[in-house]
């Protein structure tokens, strides 16, 4: 089977479209809490005055002029600036022989659904991608053809190399400038104190911190079950050689200690933290986690 | 270390199994990108080489465990190891000297019996499980019993045993434990010897006959133990009989036969007022006294003649001492009946004395007087001429001689032929009138034909007259008619031969059969053959390579003449005869008639018992073969069709001097071949648990491999419980 393009993940995704219409009401009316509401109103258009509309709205000089209702609408700047944070490394190349797509790719495929959502509302989306460095900064644009910029980024950035996320946040955060959303897409695998540490600063920035943590099924049930040769993804010449079996009760241990202390950290920060498997699709995700989102707000 | 039972070490390869079955697990070994390391690494790490190393003592137990088992099966010893324990079981092999010095005397002094009763004691005192085997040392080709655990069974086998009249074959007895272990079970091993000491089987010459397999034996792995047991008895006296001597000349019925007896004394006491007596076929005829100091010998003759021909018995016996086996001797002695001969007459001549056959006529003559011993009285000669021969002639006589014959007829050479196929004697002397090719090519045929040489070319011609006639050479042949001879060589002086033809024998290669093609019997001074034999069906040719007339030779003048021409038409006419005098223990042969192929013969022993024998085809003889001579005495084979022969068997006088080595000498021997010796019966038991021959280990390493099978399970058991709670 061939792996699944990035376009085609995010055509099988389209239907997020609708969802996020359901969503934008609630989501984004939660994520447009600006400070600066109506400094900046620029006119978009008129239209036919209908039973309901606020009569302070009329725009009295056309009324004047033609002998019409009409009402004035306007077009709202955004204040919000989304930042994506893409994990493109090695580790998440990983795919599971009952998954369908590799970490790498349903990230890209969520990091997409989030962006479409945002410029939906207008808000400003940039994007980062990494491995143990910066790849490419994406300025923040709130235009809908930004999303084409992104798909086309993505999809020439294969996920490789080793993960050193708190030194690229720690390398990008200047570029953020003021505070606004950081979404992390990642399946964090490094160690969690210097990422919560990392997180931690950013939250001190005033940023507004989601950490979408990619896993895939194997990782958490690690089902392997004859003697296999476990090489590393992330390009070192790692290699274990084991009983999976006999090592899965440990294996689970770590897993579970790393996945508490990150949520431990998260928490204790306000930062959000939702994991996610690859064999869920995008829109289950983005539904369960961002109603949750919605419902605690 | 050694194996009992090497050939099971192949079991070994059984530990490549679970090798294998690794190695293709191994191969189906997967392999994943993985990228969540960090939960694999750290204790994981640690965990997987440990596993790695669990898995690997895994892996040498499983092979242990198949390989120790195969080991176990091959039943490993260790020679440096004794086994301390006088309960392990062992293999034995008691070699029994059963030879004639041992058999119980008329005063009841035996070796042999306490030989018996030492042996049945230490087996009945054998630790539970041990295997026996009982080596008669008369034959020791034969156990009683091999390696038997049912002691018990092999005691009744010893307390069976009989004296043979036979020596002690104490180099073959070893010689066949050597082989005989092979099959044996045990790690400890013996050899127990029991005998009697008899300076006669210990000789220095009989001691360095036993080194081979004495080095074979103890270059075995395990090497048994040597022990022997002295039964000998001392100051026993004995006067053998030791020989019965008549002529071997043929003879007829009435004719005098002169018998003597040869008596030795083997004791250290002067025998006087013995008595010798004889019998003959089977009645008492006289007596004789004696006396005989010691280590001295007598003769003691006896003239007898036969009135019937056949076989007769003779015995020479004297009262019983301590050694009975050599107290009488017994004999056969064959009268034959009239022997006729047809002389074939081929130049005839009507002066005296110048027939070709006229000079044979006379030699071959029932009273003919010749400074040699003769053999007159049992040929009865005819003459023809060469017309007469036909199938209806000579199938009345035993053997017939062509004198100088001129070529005979298709049919003639065809009814010769069927003669001597039959077993008929044909004696073959060319002449002036002999066609050399006609011969060659009818007679000889390539070597297919009557005679056993081609004629190649007549020697000494007329024309070179002036050379030095050639004598008989008398440098003679094996052949009995040649042995005769050698004590009366001076027959053979003055015989000049002027002409004679050059005999050449066929090729070796023209003969597959592995019998010789043909003998010479004598030769001439240039080492030509003179006179030649060959077998020809049950038959036997002699062919000459001079006349036996006068012509060319002086031989019918000289005093070999009539001997020589007695013994070489008897020899002719005996075809394949079997010796009726046979010492204990080598084969009874007899010739019968190819009529008796397929028909069992029935032979009855000196004790009485018969057995039955089949024929096995020998040529065109039916060859009847019987090893089991053991006994002195009389051995009679009867046909289906009535006719009987008899056999005179004698046990080996070497045993008759009872002298017994003495104690210095027997320890010299036993330290020369590292053996122990026990005078007792309980010395018997102590001295060969002194002794011992290494020690099994199978138990411990059976031990070892439940211990290895318990290991694996509380390994998986060990390993399946860290799967489940972790390090």
């Amino acid at each position: 089977m061939n792996p699944p393009t990035l376009r085609g993940v995010w055509r099988s995704i389209s239907r997020l479209q609708l969802l996020a219409r359901q969503l934008v009401e609630g989501f984004s009316t939660g994520l447009h809490r600006s400070p600066q509401r109506g400094a900046s109103i620029r006119f978009k258009q008129h239209r036919p005055y209908v039973p309901g509309d606020e009569v302070k709205r009329i725009d009295w000089k056309v009324f004047a002029r033609s002998d019409r209702y009409y009402i004035r609408e306007y077009e709202q700047e955004t204040s919000l600036k989304a930042t994506l944070l893409l994990d493109l490394s090695g580790s998440m190349n990983y795919k599971g022989a009952k998954s369908n797509v590799s970490k790498g790719d349903y990230a890209k495929a969520l990091a997409l659904s989030l962006a479409s959502l945002f410029l939906r509302q207008q808000d400003a989306v940039a994007m980062v991608t990494f491995d143990t460095k910066l790849r490419s900064f994406i300025p923040a644009s709130s235009s809908p053809s930004h999303l084409q910029v992104l798909e086309k980024t993505l999809e020439s950035q294969p996920p490789r190399g080793e993960t050193s996320l708190h030194r690229v946040i720690s390398a990008v955060m200047p570029r953020l400038g003021r505070r606004g959303l950081l979404i992390l897409i990642s399946d964090c695998l490094e160690e969690p104190a210097s990422l919560i540490k990392t997180l931690a600063h950013m939250r001190l920035q005033r940023h507004e911190i989601m950490v979408f943590q990619i896993f895939d099924e194997d990782e958490l049930a690690f089902p392997f079950q004859s003697w296999t040769r476990f090489e590393s993804l992330e390009g070192h010449e790692l290699a274990i050689e084991s009983d999976p079996v006999a090592i899965r009760k440990t294996y689970l241990e770590n897993l579970g200690n790393f996945r508490e202390e990150l949520s431990k950290g998260c928490a204790k920060h306000g930062i959000q933290l939702y994991p996610v498997t690859t064999n869920e699709s995008c829109e289950s995700a983005l539904k369960r986690h961002l109603s949750n989102r919605v419902a605690r707000r | 270390m050694t194996f009992l039972n090497a050939l099971l070490l192949g079991g070994t390869a059984a530990g490549v199994i679970p090798l294998a079955i690794h190695l293709l697990h191994r191969k189906k070994r997967n392999t994943v990108q993985w990228g969540a390391m960090q939960f694999l690494l750290s204790r994981t790490a640690a965990q997987s080489s440990r596993i790695k190393l669990e898995n690997w003592l895994l892996l040498l137990l499983r092979i242990s465990i198949p390989v120790l088992l195969a080991l176990c099966m091959a039943r490993p010893v260790i020679e440096s190891l004794h086994s301390s324990e006088n309960n392990t079981p062992e293999s034995v092999i008691l070699l029994v000297d059963n030879s004639a010095s041992m058999s119980p005397s008329s005063a009841g002094k035996s070796p042999f019996l306490g030989v018996k009763q030492a042996g049945e004691f230490f087996l009945a005192h054998l630790p539970r499980g041990s295997e026996v085997t009982i080596l008669p040392l008369s034959n020791p080709d034969l156990p009683l019993v091999e390696f038997s655990v049912d002691t018990h069974g092999a005691s009744q086998f010893l307390k069976k045993l009989s004296a043979q009249p036979t020596p002690a074959q104490i180099a073959e007895g070893l010689e066949s434990s050597a082989s005989l272990f092979s099959k044996a079970h045990h790690a400890r091993r013996r050899i127990i010897i029991l005998t009697d000491f008899q300076k006669n089987n210990w000789s220095e010459e009989r001691l360095s006959s036993c080194k081979q397999p004495l080095a074979r034996l103890r270059a075995q792995k395990p090497s048994p133990a040597l022990t022997f047991y002295d039964a000998g008895t001392t100051n026993l006296e004995n006067i053998a009989v030791e020989s019965i001597d008549f002529s071997n000349l043929p003879v007829g019925p009435g004719q005098t036969i002169r018998f003597t007896a040869t008596l030795r004394n083997h004791g250290k006491v002067t025998a006087s007022e013995k008595t010798l007596r004889w019998k003959f076929d089977g009645e008492p005829a006289s007596t004789k006294q004696f006396s005989l100091r010691p280590d001295e010998s007598t003769q003691i003759s006896i003239e007898r003649s036969f009135s019937k021909p056949g076989v007769h018995t003779v015995e020479a016996s004297t009262e019983g001492d301590d050694y009975p086996f050599d107290d009488s001797y017994i004999a056969c002695v064959e009268v034959y009946p009239p022997i006729n001969v047809l002389l074939v007459n081929g130049h005839p001549s009507p002066h005296s004395m110048e027939g070709e056959t006229d000079f044979l006529e006379l030699a071959l003559q029932p009273k003919v007087k010749s400074p040699v011993q003769t053999v007159g009285g049992i040929l009865r000669t005819s003459l023809i001429e060469t017309s007469g021969i036909n199938a209806k002639t000579l199938a009345k006589y035993s053997a017939a001689l062509l004198a100088d014959t001129r070529n005979l007829t298709k049919q003639q050479v065809q009814d010769i032929e069927s003669f001597v196929r039959e077993g008929g004697g044909l004696l073959f002397f060319p002449g002036i009138q002999t066609d050399v090719d006609w011969s060659n090519k009818t007679l000889h045929a390539g070597g297919r034909g009557l005679l056993p040489a081609r004629i190649d070319s007549l020697q000494n011609t007329f024309a070179r007259r002036t050379q030095k006639p050639i004598g008989i050479s008398k440098t003679f042949s094996s052949h009995p008619i040649a042995q005769f001879f050698t004590r009366d060589a001076g027959v053979f002086d003055d015989v000049a031969i002027d002409n004679w033809y050059s005999l050449k024998l066929p090729e070796a290669r023209d003969f597959p059969e592995t019998k010789p093609p043909a003998t010479v019997i004598l030769s001439l001074e240039n080492g030509e053959p003179l006179f030649l034999e060959r077998t020809f069906g049950r038959g036997i040719v002699i062919q000459g390579a001079i006349p036996c007339g006068t012509s060319w030779n002086n031989l019918p003048t000289r005093p070999a003449y009539v001997p020589l021409m007695q013994r070489l038409t008897l020899h002719a006419c005996m075809s394949a005869q079997s010796a009726l005098n046979i010492t204990a223990g080598e084969p009874i042969l007899a010739f019968f008639g190819s009529h008796l192929s397929n028909q069992p013969v029935l032979l009855t022993s000196p004790d009485g018992k018969t057995t039955q024998c089949l024929p096995i085809k020998d040529g065109d003889n039916a060859l009847i073969e019987f090893f089991g001579t053991h006994r002195s005495g009389i051995y009679t084979l009867s046909a289906p069709n009535g006719e009987t022969r008899q056999f005179a068997v004698n046990g080996s006088r070497e045993e008759s001097n009872p002298a017994k080595l003495d104690p210095t000498e027997i320890q010299s021997i036993a330290r020369e071949i590292r053996a122990g010796i026990a005078y007792t019966r309980e010395e018997l038991l102590t001295v060969v648990h002194e002794e011992s021959g290494g020690k099994e280990i199978w138990r411990p390493m059976l031990w070892l491999v439940l211990a290895l099978l318990i290991g694996e399970i509380f390994f998986l058991q060990r390993f399946a419980d860290t799967e489940e709670t972790g390090p």
